[in-house]
């Protein structure tokens, strides 16, 4: 049975059919990229399985455990991480504690946990270490809302990790970033692979996702297109058609 | 049928307030409290007017001017400052405002703290409707209404301000990258929309035969209950709950022997109102 | 110390706590309330129908009130669940209105002669003078100041760091804002129930005029005045705002209109109070410190 599986995932809001029917599989520890036009559902998708937004058929299931239809905030407990596109870091709060936030998890839950200080050292140690993981080491003490946009993304991704996540969601991660920090954050996904985590991600720039994705799903108008290995999706005729086009318009495909 | 036309001239006196207060709502999405400190600025100068040349139409005339005048005052010296304040700031700074406004009125070298009397003759005639009276008071503040809302509905539909302010109202950036100029349209929406409690504090002052100087204090809440039910921000919805407020008042007290004050009616159907429908009953869906 | 200043303390710290109250309501959880009088008023006629009606002591009567109050707020709290924002504060505005009118209207409760004749508070045998009773107040709100500084470094604290934030945000890492709002609802609900019972003791009477919306503006005025979101912030805020009208005394006829510039200035050049990012604190240290995190 596979680790994520989409099952027939659709969502509607009100006349409009954002996803139909959509279903594909990830195996444990894939990176797998959603890739495709501009509203062709690829954030909804993502709100779909997260539990943001309610399918009006269909499912999502994460280690036999139906996540599509539960509160983010249950999902976020049982391991299903995301970002967004336009970074929502808490601006009033230090990079370390934005981080910080995200270690609660349980704590939140019990009276108890709810009254236990919240800087513990343990607490602490593993914000700093997972800031340090993904670069951002040295800005544990600025107020999130002084970061650059690259920054941003990279704090995004740290306090998703805060949840110890089974499942990492990442909505355009590379958006508008420049070639350096383009470069940290596809080491940093290759590193995450590495560490055997399972990652969803949607993302503008087709050549980046495929160079890092194992397997790859083409969304377009709401539907599955495709489904595949980089290289096959790459070179699928019908996906070149829709969405990838062919020489010059393969570049606005691309950031 | 007597009670419909009380209902409707009292409705009219919420309208004029609500609307005015519901476009600044609208376009600033700050909680002017001292709307209810323009309405009685207009409703003394209007009085002062009227004591003048013993016109109800100049005292019009002059409170809508004065409410202009003020309520622009007020955004100018005040509110412009705090655009980007967080959102308590200018509530506060508004109920400041409100509050120097109507001690400052309450002075013996304005208004002092008592009633002035302001029998008017407003120079219309007493008209029967299906059985019952509409006083000339009633028929000014009628008249007045119909014929500023009228006014506004053009404005806003037809003139390029009112494009301006619909532009603003919806998406400031936007609206700015387009080419309005957001300051202008902020300013006028100010200007008029005071000018209108102007108005409605002068139909008042004729229809109560009376100004004083704590009269904005009941009708800022309710304006805002109003404003609520209507939609935050819309124009037609403040109109549409003005009158069914004022319905719903003059028919539950009147009739049911309703047992809790008329202000705890607006407000027990705006609770009642917002746990049905959270966005207001014009209000659209939030996601 | 005379008898007058000693009951300008004791009210003062009355209002601190209520004050306090707001600040894990407002400061907090960023629930905007207007409403706050309605619970003070709740806290306050429990206190006194407890007392008056059933005999209760003084200690059992406060400790009663305070749960009585914290039920109603959490229900108040799960009608901030479903209306946000602007549309909450007037919400709240109609609560205070509606509460107010209830207890004006209600033989129950006294109606528009509310309750009279409380007992003077008594701790067992001792009757507590003004002196002692001021005293009292003071280390209660001191208590609730310590008791509010420790949610603002708990997990609680940061979850309502994080709701106020980013309520989207909040829910994607795992905080479950429904219920923390409710819970700060509940909290606020337990200090302005004792707030509300201590003032009842310290009137010997309650009156539904007292706690009429304007009361419910004077905290947020003393919160936003002090420093919102802060604990200092809330105590000196209730500090100044009561001392402030029996400062201007002399001032008698222009009191309102200084209390209403104090405001407008206040805020409009000190943002953040007198206590917070910016406010005089910082100034005082000469530097401004990056903004206080819950930390």
């Amino acid at each position: 049975m596979s680790f994520l599986a989409a099952e027939q995932l659709s969502v509607s809001f009100g006349r409009l059919t954002a996803l139909d029917g959509v279903s594909f599989d990830v195996e444990r520890g894939q990176l797998v990229a959603v890739i495709g036009p501009n509203g062709a559902g690829k954030t909804t998708l993502f709100n779909a399985i997260a539990g943001a937004v309610r399918p009006a058929r269909g499912r999502a299931v994460l280690d036999g455990r139906v996540v599509s239809g539960r509160p983010p905030h249950r999902n976020a407990l049982a391991g299903v991480a995301r970002t967004f596109q336009v970074a929502r870091p808490f601006h009033e709060l230090t990079v370390r504690d934005n981080v910080l936030v995200g270690l609660g998890r349980a704590r939140y839950y019990r009276l108890g946990g709810l009254l236990r200080r919240a800087r513990s050292s343990a607490d602490i140690e593993r914000a700093e270490a997972l800031l340090g993981d993904v670069g951002l080491g040295e800005s544990m003490e600025r107020l999130a809302g002084e970061l650059p946009l690259g920054h941003l993304r990279l704090l995004e991704i740290a306090r998703a990790l805060a949840l110890s996540p089974r499942l990492l969601m990442l909505d355009e991660p590379a958006a508008g970033l420049r070639d350096t920090e383009e470069a940290a954050l596809e080491a940093l996904l290759r590193r995450l692979r590495e560490q055997g985590l399972t990652m969803l991600l949607v993302e503008h720039d087709v050549e980046f996702a495929l160079r890092v994705a194992d397997r790859a799903v083409v969304l377009t108008a709401g539907r599955k297109l495709a489904e595949g290995a980089p290289e096959e999706v790459r070179t699928n005729p019908e996906v070149i058609d829709a969405y990838l086009g062919t020489g010059t318009e393969a570049g606005d495909a691309t950031r | 049928m007597q009670d419909a036309l009380t209902a409707l001239t009292l409705g009219s006196t919420y309208v004029l307030l609500a609307v005015g207060l519901s476009m600044i709502y609208g376009i600033l999405r700050i909680i002017h409290v001292a709307h209810a400190g323009v309405y009685t600025i207009g409703a003394y100068v209007g009085y002062l007017a009227w004591g003048q040349t013993g016109s109800v139409w100049v005292a019009l005339v002059g409170g809508m001017a004065a409410g202009a005048l003020s309520g622009w005052l007020i955004y100018a010296l005040m509110y412009r400052r705090l655009l980007e304040a967080p959102r308590y700031v200018p509530l506060i700074a508004s109920i400041g405002a409100f509050i120097v406004i109507q001690d400052l009125l309450s002075k013996p070298w304005l208004m002092g703290s008592d009633r002035l009397a302001m029998q008017t003759d407003p120079g219309l005639p007493t008209v029967g409707v299906l059985g019952a009276t509409v006083s000339p008071e009633a028929l000014y503040v009628l008249v007045v209404t119909a014929a500023l809302l009228l006014a506004l509905a053009v404005l806003f539909r037809r003139s390029d301000i009112g494009l301006q302010w619909r532009a603003t109202a919806s998406d400031r950036e936007l609206a700015g990258a387009s080419g309005v100029s957001v300051e202008r349209a902020i300013a006028s929406t100010f200007a008029v929309g005071s000018a209108l409690a102007g108005a409605a504090g002068v139909t008042v002052a004729v229809y109560t035969e009376s100004v004083f100087a704590f009269m904005g204090e009941v009708p800022s809440y309710k304006a805002f209950v109003i404003v609520v039910l209507g939609g935050l921000g819309a124009v037609l919805g403040p109109v549409v709950a003005g009158f069914v407020l004022a319905f719903a008042e003059t028919l539950l007290i009147a009739n049911a022997g309703f047992v809790l004050p008329r202000d705890a009616i607006a407000f027990l159907i705006l609770v009642i109102v917002l746990i049905v429908r959270p966005q207001g009953l014009f209000g659209r869906a939030r996601a | 110390m005379s008898q007058y200043v000693l009951s300008v303390i004791a009210s003062g710290g009355v209002w601190a706590i209520l004050t306090l109250s707001l600040n894990l309501i407002t400061g907090y959880a960023g629930q905007v309330s207007l409403g706050q009088a309605a619970f003070f008023a709740i806290g306050a006629y429990a206190a006194a129908m407890l007392s008056t009606r059933t005999g209760f002591g003084f200690v059992p009567a406060v400790l009663a009130a305070m749960p009585i109050t914290g039920v109603a707020a959490a229900a108040l709290g799960l009608l901030a669940l479903r209306v946000k924002d602007d549309f909450l504060v007037f919400a709240t505005i109609g609560v205070n209105f509606i509460v107010v009118a209830i207890l004006q209207y209600t033989d129950a409760f006294g109606g528009a002669q509310g309750i009279v004749a409380i007992p003077l508070p008594a701790i067992g045998p001792v009757t507590l003078q003004i002196g002692a009773y001021a005293g009292l107040v003071v280390a209660l709100a001191l208590l609730a100041g310590f008791a509010s500084r420790w949610v603002e470094r708990s997990w609680l604290g940061y979850g309502f760091a994080a709701v106020r934030q980013d309520e989207l945000a909040a829910r994607t890492i795992g905080v479950p804002a429904a219920q923390l709002k409710v819970v700060a609802f509940a909290l606020a609900g337990l200090l302005a129930g004792l707030a509300g019972a201590l003032y009842a003791y310290f009137l010997g009477n309650v009156f539904p005029q007292n706690f009429a919306f304007v009361i419910s503006i004077q905290v947020m005025a003393m919160l936003v005045l002090g420093g919102l979101g802060t604990v200092p912030g809330a105590i000196v805020g209730a500090a100044v705002l009561t001392a402030l009208p029996e400062i201007l005394r002399p001032l008698a006829d222009y009191r309102y209109t200084i209390f209403g510039l104090v405001l407008v200035i206040t805020v409009s050049f000190l943002p953040g109070g007198i206590m917070g990012h910016g406010g005089l604190g910082d100034r005082a240290l000469g530097r401004l410190r990056p903004r206080r995190a819950a930390t």
